[in-house]
């Protein structure tokens, strides 16, 4: 039983809730000024800790920059931002579906090879950082846009992965116990 | 896990709206087409091939092609955005046209998913070998010109290009008009009131000259363009867009209509001759895609042997022989429709209002589709009466493009000539053209509160429930008019061209004959030819297929019901959980790929969105 419920908790890819760090996180186009970004962004990530390459989707954004346009996931997509993450914490967006509002109304831009890195505390079980930087065509005179985000857990959701991380170590010492016993 | 099945009226009634209501960003992606043509397979018998085999070149081949034309060529019209990064795309989807199509005939679903993806995807959109044999001449001259002043006047000028592109392929006729059509004078093109004979054109080589027309003996060396050169022109694709996608992307094959069954036997094939080794069409791709048709079926009952194969194939070859390409459908001279389809798509859409240029050709001007399409009509009004769904006569061309309704509408129903229940326009009050009203007019015309068989009808008709349980799929549900009469039209002309002139009927329809298997030729080819060499025809992997596939039919065109799909995925290897269907409640059969906002869009970006991932899952 403890095992099922582990397995539960493996696979259930629960959302993680990330805070866009505005120190660390920008975009900086090609002509003019580089503004900063803040917002949230949540991810699924398949099973941890990565024990193997695993499911890593995108499932919220809600991001501003300075000057105001706002980026969200493309509402018209069933699957805006499926990727994969590596057991190295490496993660690949092969297209990632974005809705772009700047000002004048929300448009589409799908990003090729959004790449970044997810960093994880000690045990594997919850993320503590996500950082990955890609450039957009803005098709304007603002040239090509680098953008970067650093993300971290918002308070709550650091609070709720500790919870769960503790749960998913007790569950494994008590299954680890219960191998043993069936071993006996 | 269960397959995933869904009738998605629900789900696009949602998506179908909202595009509209986005911008298209400040600068909106705009994918570029390329009609490219690579070295194919060398199949021996081809001119070109440099083999003992060659057949000699046909004079109008050679009029056609210029001196030592090489056939053994492949050719796709190429969707692309080009990024500035200069990043290849990860997903490459290679399209197969299906009964009588071009490559074009995915101009529209090619562009949404390309544009969708920025360019990570590209689309190829391939046209069989016949295609490289149309004198497409005269609709590229109409198009040269369809801006002129001389075509832009009304009426037209008589040297307009579009009048000059037609005449270049039909003279003027003094044919009895038929009833009051078109009179009261002959069948002139230009409308100069002079009996113009055809029209010759300047070509690329710098020869005035007429049409360069095939006849079958022209042609025999396509008693050896059956399924295995195609599958190996198309297997060099495969390979090249692999090398762009890389081992972690995607190639995918996919099918309209009949192409589900080119591009299903692709899977199914076996490209490598010797018995112990396999080198299997499905091991080549990452998912197959079919669009509005049910994919390789089982083929006759009574499947030829070996010696009824080889004799077949020695009679197409032979001169005065069986035709090897398909002359006339339903009693319409094929290659009539090639060179007037195209120039009236352009009138259609160029000189929209104009009197149909279309029914002043000896195709329609005379003869069967005469009789059928007798009123006299615009340009646009000819286009729509044709095909779309409530006048077309044959449910595999036809399009939601919306309705005429300035005169009677007779109704026809299904029997006899008539597969399905039509309407056929007659002649407007007062000598007036019957007029076109768009996909989107408010006033298009419904039952209920109309009656389906009282004049004009209805352009919107629910078509009932579902069929029961057991018996053949039918169209059911509310239809749909979803596709703007110009994203038609663009799948007629442009780069390349939507309808094949030259369908080599005779050695794939021999092939198909096979179904989905052909192990006992293969099995009487070792026993009795070659213990080294499958033979001429090697269908034998169905059952090993594993890709993930997706399928996309519509409730009022071929594919109506989700059940369409059943026998060819119950054929396959690929678990339930990676079949997919779909069905667009409303779509008519070419709707799937013409359509605005089209449903098939959102349902084909999301797959591929998981298909990717799922590979991913396995080599990053």
């Amino acid at each position: 039983m403890a095992g099922a419920c582990a397995l539960a908790l493996l696979v259930a890819a629960p959302a993680i809730a990330l805070t866009i760090a505005p120190a660390e996180s920008s975009i900086v186009p090609q002509f003019g000024a580089a503004e900063s970004l803040s917002g949230t962004i949540a991810v699924a990530i398949g099973s941890l800790p990565l024990a193997q390459t695993t499911t890593f989707d995108v499932i919220g954004l809600a991001a501003s920059a300075s000057g105001g346009a706002t980026f969200a996931l493309d509402p018209e997509n069933q699957s805006p931002g499926l990727g994969v993450v590596n057991i190295a914490g490496s993660f690949l967006i092969p297209t990632l579906f974005l809705e772009i509002d700047a000002g004048g109304g929300g448009f589409p831009i799908a990003i090729a090879n959004v790449t970044g890195t997810a960093v994880f505390d000690a045990s594997g079980t919850v993320l503590q950082q996500l950082a990955t930087t890609f450039e957009v065509d803005s098709g304007g005179p603002a040239g090509i846009l680098t953008i970067t985000v650093v993300a971290v857990p918002e308070p709550a959701s650091i609070m709720l992965a500790g919870v769960a991380g503790a749960i998913l170590v007790a569950l494994a010492l008590r299954g680890g116990t219960a191998q043993k016993g069936i071993t006996r | 896990m269960s397959r995933r099945t869904v009738v998605a009226f629900v789900l696009l009634g949602s998506l179908a709206a909202a595009p509209n209501a986005r911008c298209p960003g400040p600068n909106p992606p705009n994918p570029t087409q390329q009609v490219l043509f690579v070295p194919g397979f060398l199949e021996p018998h081809t001119p070109g091939s440099g083999a003992s085999e060659e057949f000699a070149t046909a004079p109008v081949i050679t009029t056609l092609l210029g001196a030592d034309p090489d056939l053994n060529r492949v050719s796709y019209v190429r969707t692309a955005i080009s990024p500035a990064s200069g990043n290849p795309p990860r997903a490459i989807a290679i399209m197969i046209p299906g009964f009588l199509g071009g490559a074009t005939t995915y101009d529209p679903l090619a562009r949404d998913l390309v544009r969708r993806f920025n360019g990570n995807l590209e689309v190829w959109a391939v046209d069989r070998r016949p295609n490289q044999l149309e004198d497409r001449l005269g609709a590229e001259h109409a198009i040269a010109g369809a801006t002129d002043p001389a075509c832009v006047a009304s009426p037209p000028a008589a040297n307009c290009a579009i009048s000059e592109g037609v005449q270049f392929y039909y003279p003027d006729i003094d044919n009895a008009p038929i009833g009051d059509f078109p009179g009261p004078n002959d069948l002139d093109l230009d409308l100069d009131g002079i009996f113009d004979d055809q029209l010759p054109l300047m070509d690329a080589f710098g020869v005035t000259r007429e049409p360069a027309l095939m006849a079958q003996d022209d042609v025999r060396f396509m008693a050896w363009w059956g399924l295995d050169t195609y599958f190996r022109d198309w297997k060099l694709l495969v390979e090249a867009a692999r090398v762009i996608v890389g081992q972690d992307g995607l190639v995918l094959l996919g099918g309209h209509s009949q192409g589900t069954t080119w591009a299903a036997t692709f899977a199914a094939y076996d490209f490598d001759p010797d018995p112990s080794a396999v080198a299997a069409g499905h091991s080549l791709i990452d998912g197959l895609i079919l669009i509005e048709g049910g994919g390789a079926g089982a083929g006759s009952e009574t499947k030829p042997t070996l010696a009824q194969y080889q004799s077949s194939v020695a009679s197409f070859a032979a001169p005065g022989g069986p035709n090897v390409f398909l002359s006339d459908f339903s009693g319409i001279p094929l290659q009539d429709l090639g060179t007037s389809g195209e120039v009236a798509a352009i009138a259609a859409y160029y000189q929209p209002t104009e009197r149909a240029i279309l029914q002043r050709t000896p195709v329609f001007g005379a003869g069967l589709l005469s009789l059928l399409l007798s009123a006299p009509a615009t340009n646009r009004a000819i286009a729509g009466m044709f095909l779309d769904d409530d006048f077309s006569p044959n449910p595999a061309f036809r399009v939601s493009i919306g309705f005429t309704d300035n005169g009677a509408n007779f109704y026809q129903g299904a029997g006899g000539f008539f597969p399905t229940s039509l309407y056929l326009a007659q002649p407007a009050p007062g000598g007036a053209l019957r007029q076109w009203k768009e996909y989107d007019d408010p006033t298009l015309p419904s039952c209920p509160p109309n009656g389906v068989d009282v004049s004009p009808g209805c352009a919107i008709l629910d078509n009932g429930p579902p069929s029961d349980p057991g018996q053949n799929p039918r169209a059911n549900g509310v239809e749909r008019e979803v596709t703007p009469m110009n994203n038609f039209l663009f799948t007629q002309f442009g780069k390349s061209n939507g309808f094949e002139w030259y369908f080599s009927s005779a050695r794939p329809g021999l092939d198909f004959s096979y179904g989905r298997d052909s192990s006992a030729l293969v099995a009487e080819h070792l026993a009795s030819v070659d213990p080294g060499d499958e033979g001429p025809l090697v269908i034998t992997q169905n059952a090993a297929v594993d890709v993930p596939v997706i399928c996309i039919g519509g409730s009022n065109g071929l594919a109506p019901e989700p059940k369409s799909f059943d026998n060819y995925l119950a054929s396959i290897a690929t678990p339930a959980a990676d079949e997919e269907v779909y069905i667009l409640e409303g779509y008519a059969h070419l709707d799937v790929l013409t359509a605005a906002n089209n449903g098939a869009v959102p349902l084909l970006e999301d797959w591929i969105n998981r298909v990717q991932q799922k590979k991913l899952l396995e080599s990053f």
